[in-house]
């Protein structure tokens, strides 16, 4: 086990631990008695998924047509549960088992495995249109959608949203998939803005003190909730807010429970665990020794990290309210088995990433090449160079801008020994 | 494909996102810090409650312990809208009839706080208030009602949702909390001086709105009790964030010195005389000279402390305090008082009243028969102006004042009700020679009634005035008295031997020759003094409108009673001998032996004769 796995296990650890105090702290809400167990039995169950995608080889996976099973599985799912009878309707959405269950989380992690694979198996076509845009986004689009007409927005656009990812890094010109978001977005705009009220509720977050009577409260209340909270807070169970203010505070609101009980300190360590989730699973990605892997990789870190960013946009009213869970935290055993499943998953990527030979030393981090990149830039380069345009001089003497050195980094470290040149071909 | 891009593409989804944890935390940091303080203030206005409990309002009682004024527990029916939500028009058929409203009315009081509550909201109103003051044995029928009703619900459920609804409905449709109304058990027996309760802050409580329930307020209402606490979205309290408890203290008895049948019946008495003689107002007062308790204070028109709003609210002045009045005649005795005090006259010292018409610094003084030579004693039986004047200029302006100031003219009694009149004494460098002349005979000047009263019980109380007392005890909740009046002696106004002798003076105002006989009791030796105060406005004197007064004391030998009678403007008759000296008499006659006070005169003590209009 190396260093990325080790951070990535323990910051999904402690994000799990986290959220079992923090769901107790709501117990006294007066909900369901044994939501902690669930929640305890999920996390156990959880563990032991997540332990067994580590152990296997996720190369598996693209075997056997294994993907397009479970693409179709996700998608039958998805549609059975809208069939009355197997599904329940809870608060208007039609998203559950009668026996409980999500088959949306389920889908999530399915139609990213066959992103992934369809990505991988087709990488060198995936610049063109039909091969690299419409296909792959006809299969996640038809989860999506499906997610959709259950009423289940978030889930929708946040799988969307990772496979965009996925495809981008995978190759697909990030024209089609603009063009498409761009397309999507007018469309979705024109069809909401066409409802005053749908439009007061996607807007509300914008002012929800306005809408505090209303459609604004949930999100009004999680800024207040946040906001008495300061800068170290009370400290467990010392929340208020949790008595009947703001709605579903166990689940989709949890974080401003942790914001009110643990103040600035306790939701920036949330902040950050979910950072070194990221940053590992990044690591993961790029170390990854097949594209699948890669593809893989980065779909399920960008999953969980737009998950656990858009839950906490919203409860801090930088977005719609749109009822996502915060990974690892929320209370919702069918998100927490997803969560479990994807960081196993990654973990197994890591496992079979390629070792640098034995005896050699292993090839410079990204940061650090980033880093000698910069000096050699800031001391090798005619930082005076007439041929440079005058902005690049001028971020040359910066040297320090995240994008420019990332680049670098990028480049210097899977820069072959004899650099083939770039053609429009290879590309 | 080469993998270069797909690392480019890499590193710039981790720049971006890394962009996007950097705004969250930056967001956090806004909220949690800079604007810390503004959100706690706006979180503490949904999460603190801070509540009031209410004390009971204290009794009021007479001088032997009968009830004046006493508190009823009922009940403030409320509606809860959260558990009615959709059902409304059954909850208002079970709960419209015990309350006595319609249901339509019911109804429509729910859905119309409903709609105001906006149709997006989720909170709905917790509390619609439904009826004030509903006695308990209704609130009894009414929950009786609810525990059987089932609100169009099948009345046998047949799943568990049901019954939780039909439970949910009859345990916390309606609710009440527990309010007092106040009860006067005689009804509008000394109305403006017990004044009248309003609901207080809240619609809870009551609060003093005028008379002794306004200025005893602080006494009879006790003290609120609070509890500063913290709640849930439903308004249930947090009993482990509890910050402040502070039971609620109950309020104290007053006991007064008035003593309600005597004041009764003088009321009644004075209702015969108002009768008679339409005055626009009329008071008596009653008083024990020997230690200033007011015994009965009869207002006319009555206020009723039942429906204070009924009529308009200048009735809950109290005439007798408020009012400034010219004394009239009635302060002869006062001057008479001063000139023996300072030795200017005696009782049988000659003034020559030129046969009724004086003139006097270019203005007339006139008495209303013409006298030739008449003593002081007779100056004051048959009240000649133009010797109470001769009596005044011999005094002296500052002599005069002063004594007037000893009796307590010009000053306020301390009584504690509010809106006492001061009265107006004018002041020293005014008193030129002929407004000493008019003040020597009640002009000029303005008293209050108790004013008048309390300065003939100090001559009846051999010159020593004392402090009027209303409250005679206060009793804390427990029972335990925790103010206990005593008579209290202001200033000895004149010399005993002074005082003796005017008292002399007064007894012939009732005997045959005087100008009140009309005044003398039955039963008991008295002695008076008539007055009869033209009214002035800003144009002068008017024409027609006159104070009429009686103020005396029975019995002559050792006073126990001072009695002061006021008509204002009365509209048959005006002469103070005329219009009040009867029901001083009769006052008298009935207050005296009730007080276990002996006759010495024994007139009327005859039993089985017939009585007739002629007698």
């Amino acid at each position: 086990m190396n260093l990325k796995t080790a951070i990535l296990l323990c910051a999904a650890g402690s994000l799990a631990a986290i959220g079992l105090v923090s769901l107790d702290s709501t117990m006294v809400d007066g909900g369901d008695p044994n939501r902690l167990r669930t929640h305890a039995w999920a996390l156990a169950l959880g563990g032991g998924l997540g332990l067994a995608a580590a152990l296997i080889d996720y190369r598996r996976l693209s075997r056997h047509g294994l993907p397009r099973i479970l693409l179709g599985l996700s998608l039958a799912a998805l549609a059975l549960v809208l069939v009355p009878g197997i599904g329940e309707e809870i608060n208007g959405a039609r998203r559950w088992f009668r026996w409980g269950g999500q088959p949306s989380e389920f889908a999530k992690v399915a139609v990213l495995v066959w992103l992934a694979n369809y990505a991988a198996c087709h990488l060198g076509r995936m610049s063109h249109f039909q091969a690299g845009f419409v296909t792959p986004l006809l299969g996640s689009g038809a989860a999506s959608l499906l997610i959709f007409v259950e009423q289940d927005w978030g889930t929708a656009l946040l799988l969307l949203g990772s496979s965009v990812t996925m495809l981008t890094v995978a190759g697909t010109r990030p024209v089609y998939l603009g063009g498409a978001g761009l397309g999507g977005l007018g469309l979705l705009t024109i069809l909401v803005r066409h409802d005053p009220h749908r439009w007061a509720r996607l807007i509300c977050f914008l002012d929800p003190e306005r809408y505090q009577d209303g459609i604004g409260a949930q999100q009004w209340h999680g800024l207040l909730s946040l906001g008495t909270g300061g800068l170290f807070g009370g400290f467990f169970g010392s929340g208020r807010h949790k008595f009947g203010f703001v709605p579903e505070q166990h689940t989709d609101f949890i974080f401003s429970l942790i914001g009110e009980e643990l103040g600035l300190s306790g939701t920036l360590l949330v902040l950050g665990l979910f950072f070194l989730v990221f940053k590992s699973g990044l690591s993961i990605a790029w170390g990854a020794g097949d594209p699948f892997g890669r593809f893989l990789a980065v779909g399920l870190t960008s999953l969980i990290t737009y998950q656990a960013l858009v839950n906490m946009g919203v409860v801090t009213c930088l977005l719609p309210n749109k009822g996502i869970p915060l990974p690892f935290i929320s209370y919702g055993s069918s998100d927490l088995l997803c969560m479990c499943v994807a960081t196993g998953l990654l973990v197994s990527i890591a496992r079979h990433s390629p070792e640098p030979p034995a005896g050699q030393t292993p090839p410079p981090s990204p940061e650090d090449a980033a880093a000698l990149e910069r000096r050699s830039a800031l001391h090798a380069l005619p930082l005076g160079d007439e041929k440079r345009p005058w902005w690049k001089r001028i971020s040359l003497r910066l040297g320090r801008v995240g994008a420019r050195n990332a680049f670098r980094a990028a480049r210097s470290y899977q820069r072959p020994p004899a650099p083939e040149p770039l053609t429009r071909e290879t590309c | 494909m080469n993998t270069t891009r797909q690392y480019r593409v890499l590193a710039l989804m981790g720049v971006a996102v890394s962009v996007f944890f950097g705004i969250v935390a930056l967001r956090l940091v806004d909220i949690q810090v800079w604007r810390h303080d503004e959100l706690r203030v706006k979180a503490e206005r949904f999460t603190r409650t801070r509540r009031y409990s209410e004390p009971w309002r204290g009794d009021v009682l007479d001088c032997r312990g009968r009830t004046l004024a006493t508190g009823l527990p009922v009940k403030t029916v409320y509606a809860d809208l959260t558990v009615c939500s959709n059902r409304f028009e059954e909850v208002a058929a079970v709960i419209a009839r015990p309350l006595g409203m319609t249901q339509g009315r019911v109804a429509e009081v729910m859905r119309k706080a409903a709609q105001g509550n906006g149709p997006d909201s989720p909170r709905a109103a917790k509390a619609i208030l439904l009826q004030r003051s509903v006695p308990l044995w209704i609130w009894e029928n009414l929950t009786n009602a609810l525990a059987q009703a089932d609100f169009g619900l099948p009345s046998e459920p047949t799943n568990r949702r049901q019954r939780l609804a039909r439970e949910r409905l009859r345990r916390r449709a309606v609710f009440a909390r527990d309010d007092q109304v106040r009860v006067y058990p005689l009804t509008n027996v000394l109305g403006q001086v017990l004044g009248f309760v309003q609901p207080g802050p809240d619609a809870i409580g009551l609060k003093g709105a005028a008379g002794l329930e306004l200025s005893l307020d602080s006494l009879l209402g006790g003290v609120r009790g609070v509890c500063v606490s913290e709640q849930d979205a439903a308004g249930r309290e947090l009993p482990f964030a509890r910050s402040q408890w502070t039971p609620a203290v109950d309020g104290s008895s007053v006991e007064l010195t008035i003593d309600a049948a005597i004041q009764q019946s003088v009321e009644r008495m004075l209702a015969a005389a108002v009768l008679r003689h339409e005055p626009r107002c009329a008071s008596v007062i009653i008083l024990r000279p020997k230690t200033g308790e007011i015994l009965a204070w009869a207002s006319s028109p009555p206020a009723s402390p039942i429906r204070p709003a009924e009529g308009p609210i200048d009735i809950w002045r109290i005439y007798g305090l408020s009012d400034r009045l010219e004394p009239g005649s009635v302060l002869k005795v006062l001057v008479v008082a001063a000139a023996f005090e300072h030795g200017s006259a005696t009782p049988d010292l000659p003034y020559f009243c030129e046969h009724g018409r004086m003139m006097f610094q270019g203005g007339a003084l006139r008495d209303h028969r013409p006298y030739g030579t008449l003593t002081v004693r007779d100056i004051i039986a048959k009240s000649s102006n133009i010797g109470a004047a001769k009596i005044g200029l011999g005094v002296g302006p500052e002599r005069l004042r002063e004594v007037f100031l000893r009796f307590g003219l010009g000053q306020r009694t301390g009584l504690p009700l509010r809106g006492e009149t001061p009265g107006y004494l004018p002041s020293a460098d005014k008193l030129t020679r002929l407004v000493l002349a008019r003040a020597a005979i009640g002009q000029g000047l303005a008293v209050s009634q108790l004013q008048l009263t309390l300065a003939v019980g100090a001559l009846a109380n051999n010159g020593r005035l004392m402090r009027p007392l209303l409250v005679k005890e206060v009793r804390a909740p427990d029972g335990k008295p925790s103010f206990q009046a005593s008579p209290v002696a202001v200033r000895q106004a004149v010399r005993p031997a002074v005082a003796q002798a005017v008292i002399e003076l007064m007894r012939g105002v009732v005997q045959p020759g005087g100008t009140g006989t009309a005044g003398q009791p039955r039963l008991y030796s008295a002695g008076a003094k008539t007055g009869t105060a033209q009214k002035a406005n800003e144009h002068g004197y008017m024409r027609g409108a006159y104070t009429s007064w009686f103020v005396g004391f029975a019995p002559a030998t050792d006073p126990e009673l001072v009695v002061s009678v006021m008509f204002d403007e009365p509209r048959r008759g005006y002469y103070g001998g005329e219009v009040c000296a009867p029901l001083f008499g009769a006052v008298v006659d009935e207050v005296g032996p009730r007080l276990g006070i002996r006759a010495d005169r024994d007139t009327a003590r005859r039993v089985g004769n017939l009585a007739s209009r002629g007698q």
